[in-house]
């Protein structure tokens, strides 16, 4: 089971730590309780160092946490993949959309594929 | 098939749910009154005879034809160690369920009335006497008592447990 | 079809291709070698491999992927297959039989299964390639491609192993338990993935998101030197509403605007998509989107993007056509693989296919005497046309449940392999009859029987080489499993041509034992018969094989239990043979209804011979037993066996009407044993359910079951050799002789 930490922070931005696993056995009840109803200031850092697995599912939930943070004219930046998620991504080659912030500024995907 | 005539016994369970009390099917069988607990009992059906299987101890009153299944049935009265049930006008089946056992069970019981359903609280239930009974201690869950009379809880699964009844049979072949 | 249903697959298939790899290396021990054998082994393990990698199964893709490696280099005939290296074949495909039975869990926490799998990599290291040299030639070869790739980026397909595919899984893929994580580390193990794009456009808003469901899409490019086939066997497992295209290498622009056009996402997207995939060029996408756009102008017709598709796949008639013969002949080799393959169906289901069909025999019997009664010819016609389907379903229902014994067979040839390395003896095992088919019920419970039949027959039967040498026979011992049908029966016959059973060291055994008395007087079939009884055992020495004195009991009791019974013919010197008896199948069976003092019989069809009027035959000196034709007939009463009394229920009048003791006898055949039975009355032939009677009746013996009869009544179904058994006990009690050998003595 995940944990998830959300932390609001006073220079205007909003920290998201995940822990554990990320996987379809609890992301119904993070999106839920967390990520549903989610506000973000003007920045969002998401850290993922802790993340120890994840799964599909999981890596959906992160993009669909994207989606709402960018949905908020937030930017987002992640902070350190750790191994789970940087194994999965590079097999799928998800890369632009998990870049660690240490070797990349602030990112945000392709907006023009998103908007339909 | 001749059982037409059954009356299916309601679960009740949900509307009398008192704390501690449980269920209990209450049946006659000469002027003795027994309870069983409902949950193993299936349905009630008339006595409408039964084939003999050969060679068999008292207590195995035959096989009854239930819907297509053969079904044993038991003379409770010479399982409990007394005369062999009287067969009259209104004899009943009552037909459980046990399923605690290796594998589910139906047996068919021949009692000479079907008397209610009613709840008795544990604190109602006294422990089986050791002797004065004249049935086997073991047999017994518990004695209640309602309307000044006395209702004989029978141990469904031990009175009644395929294995040892299988293992009567077997004497008796012998 | 959830994840474990799935997995069930998994396993049974599994099991199957064990099996497969099981036989081939037998054959290939016996000498027989060729590509096509190979081809067939490596084939499996190569399936096992790659099933058990789409489950994630590592555990069981690691080790089989080194035997595969081996075998694909016997294949390529860069190493032989001798002696040495099938032995290891063997204790290797054991071991991927135990990697199969548990999971990866399991499995790390068992030390020993993968010391066991260390030590057999190491066995087979001597003929493998080395990881190394396959692993760099894998990479300079991708190296080429990616420069001939770069080199020629503007000229379309000109990678010849570049497939595309594109996947729309399910939506509940995730749900099941499907990751598509596993197909793609699959795929990764059947080429390079060259490029993969996920599409997030599926992705609803946050009220409808479902963290459970699959919103990703994929579009793939592959570079592979795998087949169709393969490809496609990645997502065998995948739910039916899954969309997935795969297209070959060789696939024209036409077949990705076609893809295009059926996807949901945007055209001009996909487009990109496809570019960026390597799978298509700009140069030949934006032709495609030209045309379109200009088609768009002269049909004036908003919606046209729907026959964009169309419109491109006119322009490029001829390659679609050719590609079309292409795909075309890739099926017809493909349904022509799946013939003669079969439908799995869970046994449950049939078993209650069967129970209905039962029913329904039962119910046509009662509207047959219904329809007796009326009178009514026109009637009586129709019921009869609907009394032959009836039987007809049923014969066709068994049919579903019946499989040839060869399956059983073909097991013991590795059992008999083993075992006679183990005892140092040479056996020739030979198969007779393996298409005779059996209840499946059946053949699941014989195994235990025959393996204990076939070890015993090796074991105390088959000689040692020096004494076969001795007694001048082949070294080569003989060892027969065959089966046939035989009077409505099924035989299954285990022989062998070893020393035949020592009847005086059985005797002196049994005495010893005292299971009989010294003075016992017992024919040659009698003493053959001892070693069935419950702890005996003659071997000199005890082999961990046989010998523990359990066992053939076990047997004896494991065939009655199938309502079936065994024998043995033995001759010493010269072989012996356990002859195993048992009924066609266990749910339905033609019997004949009799009455005996109104309790209702039927006797299995198959086993009577005829029947004839008792008040014509007399009675040989007081004791139950006829002259018929010359030969001697025992019979029973079934009043007497059965101690009947007339039912409750009979009126005094009917039990009056039956006083006269006009007996009708049914001459019965069980094996070598002809008895009669004598009845009340004869009621004919019926067709009927066995319902058996329940565990409070185990020990009753002669009755194996019950039925219902049209008129809703119960009959007892009698087991004729139990019968015949409790006939001769009691006839045994009765003489107070010194044997005290009882049949029933469980």
């Amino acid at each position: 089971m995940a944990e998830i930490k959300i932390t609001q922070k006073r220079n205007n931005s909003t920290e998201i730590c995940i822990s554990g696993e990320l996987t379809i056995y609890c992301a119904m009840a993070v999106y839920q309780e967390y990520f549903q109803d989610i506000k973000v200031k003007e920045l969002t850092t998401i850290k993922l160092n802790k993340v120890t697995e994840i799964d599909t599912a999981g890596v959906q939930l992160l993009i669909m946490l994207i989606k709402i943070i960018n949905a908020q004219q937030s930017k987002y930046q992640i902070e350190s993949l750790g191994e789970a998620l940087t194994d999965y991504s590079n097999l799928f080659q998800l890369n632009r959309y998990f870049v660690d912030f240490e070797e990349f500024n602030s990112i945000s995907p392709q907006k023009s594929e998103q908007s339909q | 098939m001749k059982n037409t005539l059954h009356n299916e016994i309601e679960d009740e369970s949900s509307s009398a749910a008192k704390e501690n009390s449980s269920q209990f099917l209450t049946f006659t069988i000469a002027d003795e009154h027994f309870g069983m607990d409902l949950h193993q009992t299936r349905e009630i059906i008339e006595y409408a005879g039964v084939t003999q299987v050969p060679l068999m101890p008292q207590f195995i009153s035959g096989v009854i034809n239930l819907r297509g299944e053969v079904v044993p049935v038991i003379d409770l009265s010479v399982r409990l160690g007394r005369e062999a049930i009287t067969i009259h006008k209104r004899t009943c089946v009552i037909v459980i369920e046990l399923q605690s056992s290796e594998q589910h069970c139906v047996l068919g019981l021949l009692a000479d009335a079907v008397n209610e359903v009613i709840d008795i609280s544990s604190s109602n239930i006294e422990d089986a006497p050791a002797f004065g009974a004249k049935i086997r201690a073991e047999f017994i869950q518990g004695i209640a008592k309602k309307d000044e009379e006395f209702i004989v809880l029978l141990d469904a699964e031990k009175t009644l447990s395929p294995k040892e009844l299988a293992h009567l049979v077997e004497a008796e072949l012998q | 079809m959830s994840l474990d249903a799935v997995l069930q697959t998994f396993y049974v298939e599994a099991q199957e291709h064990l099996e497969l790899m099981e036989n081939v290396l037998l054959k290939i021990d016996e000498g027989e070698c060729n590509d096509e054998l190979l081809n067939e082994i490596f084939r499996s393990a190569h399936t096992i491999k790659g099933s058990a990698g789409i489950f994630g199964l590592d555990h069981i893709v690691n080790f089989t992927h080194v035997v595969e490696n081996v075998l694909d280099r016997a294949r390529d005939n860069e190493i032989t297959l001798e002696k040495s290296l099938v032995d290891i074949l063997f204790n290797c495909r054991d071991h991927i039989q135990k990697l199969v039975s548990v999971n990866l869990e399991e499995f790390n926490a068992q030390s020993e299964l993968q010391n066991i799998g260390k030590d057999l990599l190491e066995a087979l290291s001597p003929w493998t390639s080395s990881d190394e040299e396959s692993g760099s030639t894998q990479n300079s070869q991708n190296l080429e491609t990616e420069n001939k790739e770069t080199s020629s980026a503007e000229l379309e397909n000109e990678n010849d192993n570049c497939w595309h595919i594109s996947l729309r899984l399910s939506a509940d893929c995730l749900k099941n338990g499907m990751d598509p994580l596993s197909f793609i580390k699959f795929l990764t193990s059947l080429g390079e993935i060259k490029h993969i794009e996920t599409l997030i456009d599926n992705f609803p808003n946050t009220k409808n998101y479902d963290a459970e469901a699959l919103y990703f899409a994929y579009e793939i490019a592959l570079q592979s030197e795998a087949s169709l086939e393969e490809i496609e066997n990645t997502f065998m497992f995948v739910q039916d509403d899954s969309n997935i295209t795969i297209l070959p290498p060789s696939a024209k622009v036409d077949d990705y605007l076609h893809l295009i056009e059926k996807l949901p996402e945007e055209n001009q997207r996909l487009g990109d998509i496809l570019v960026n995939c390597g799978s298509l060029t700009k140069h030949s996408l934006e032709q495609a989107l030209a045309s379109q756009s200009h088609e768009n102008i002269n049909a004036e017709e908003p919606k046209s993007n729907h026959k964009l598709g169309e419109l491109l796949t006119e322009q490029h008639k001829v390659s679609k056509e050719v590609i079309n013969a292409a795909l075309t002949k890739q099926q017809q080799n493909k349904s022509k693989a799946s013939e003669g393959k079969q439908i799995r169906i869970d046994s449950n289901r049939l078993d209650h296919l069967i129970n209905l069909i039962g029913e329904l025999v039962i119910n046509q019997q009662r509207i047959e005497l219904l329809s007796k009664k009326t009178n009514n010819p026109v009637l009586i016609e129709a019921v009869d046309d609907f009394d032959n389907f009836t039987n007809q379903i049923r014969d066709a229902a068994l049919n579903l449940r019946m499989v040839p014994i060869g399956g059983t067979f073909q097991r013991f040839k590795r059992l008999v392999r083993d075992t006679a390395q183990e005892l140092g003896k040479e056996v020739e095992l030979t198969i007779e009859g393996a298409d005779t088919e059996l209840d499946r019920l059946m053949v699941e419970k014989l195994g235990d029987p025959l393996t204990h039949i076939v070890r015993n027959a090796m074991d105390h039967g088959l000689e040692s080489i020096e004494d076969r040498t001795a007694v001048d026979k082949d070294i080569k011992g003989q060892l027969k499993l065959s089966a046939y049908h035989e009077a409505g029966h099924i035989v299954i016959a285990i022989s062998d041509d070893g020393n035949g059973i020592n009847k005086e060291r059985v005797r002196e055994k049994a005495i010893e034992k005292g299971i009989i008395n010294p003075e016992s007087q017992l024919s040659d079939n009698e003493l053959n018969h001892l070693i069935f009884h419950p702890g005996f055992s003659t071997a000199a020495a005890v082999t961990n094989l046989s010998g523990r004195g359990v066992g053939m009991d076990v047997v004896k009791r494991n065939v009655e239990a199938l309502q079936g019974s065994i024998d043995i013919d033995s001759k010493e010197g010269i072989g012996s043979e356990f002859k195993i008896r048992l009924p066609l199948t266990l749910a339905i069976i033609d019997g004949f209804h009799v009455e005996a003092k109104s309790t209702h019989f039927i006797i299995p069809q198959a086993t009577i011979i005829e029947c004839i009027d008792l008040a014509n035959h007399e009675d040989i000196k007081g004791r139950h037993c006829i002259n018929l034709r010359g030969d001697m007939i025992p019979y029973l009463n079934m009043t007497e066996i059965f101690n009947l009394t007339p039912s409750l229920d009979v009126s005094v009048a009917d039990a009056l009407a039956q006083t006269p003791t006009k007996k009708e006898l049914v001459i019965v055949q069980f094996g070598n044993d002809v008895a009669g039975i004598a009845v009340d009355k004869l009621h004919g032939e019926i067709q009927t359910v066995v319902k058996p009677l329940g565990p409070i009746f185990k020990a009753l013996k002669g009755i194996g079951g019950s039925s219902l009869l049209g008129n809703g009544d119960i009959a007892f179904i009698l087991d004729i050799p139990q019968l015949i058994e409790l006939a001769i006990t009691n006839e045994a009690n009765n003489k107070a002789d010194a044997i005290n050998i009882s049949p029933n003595e469980k």
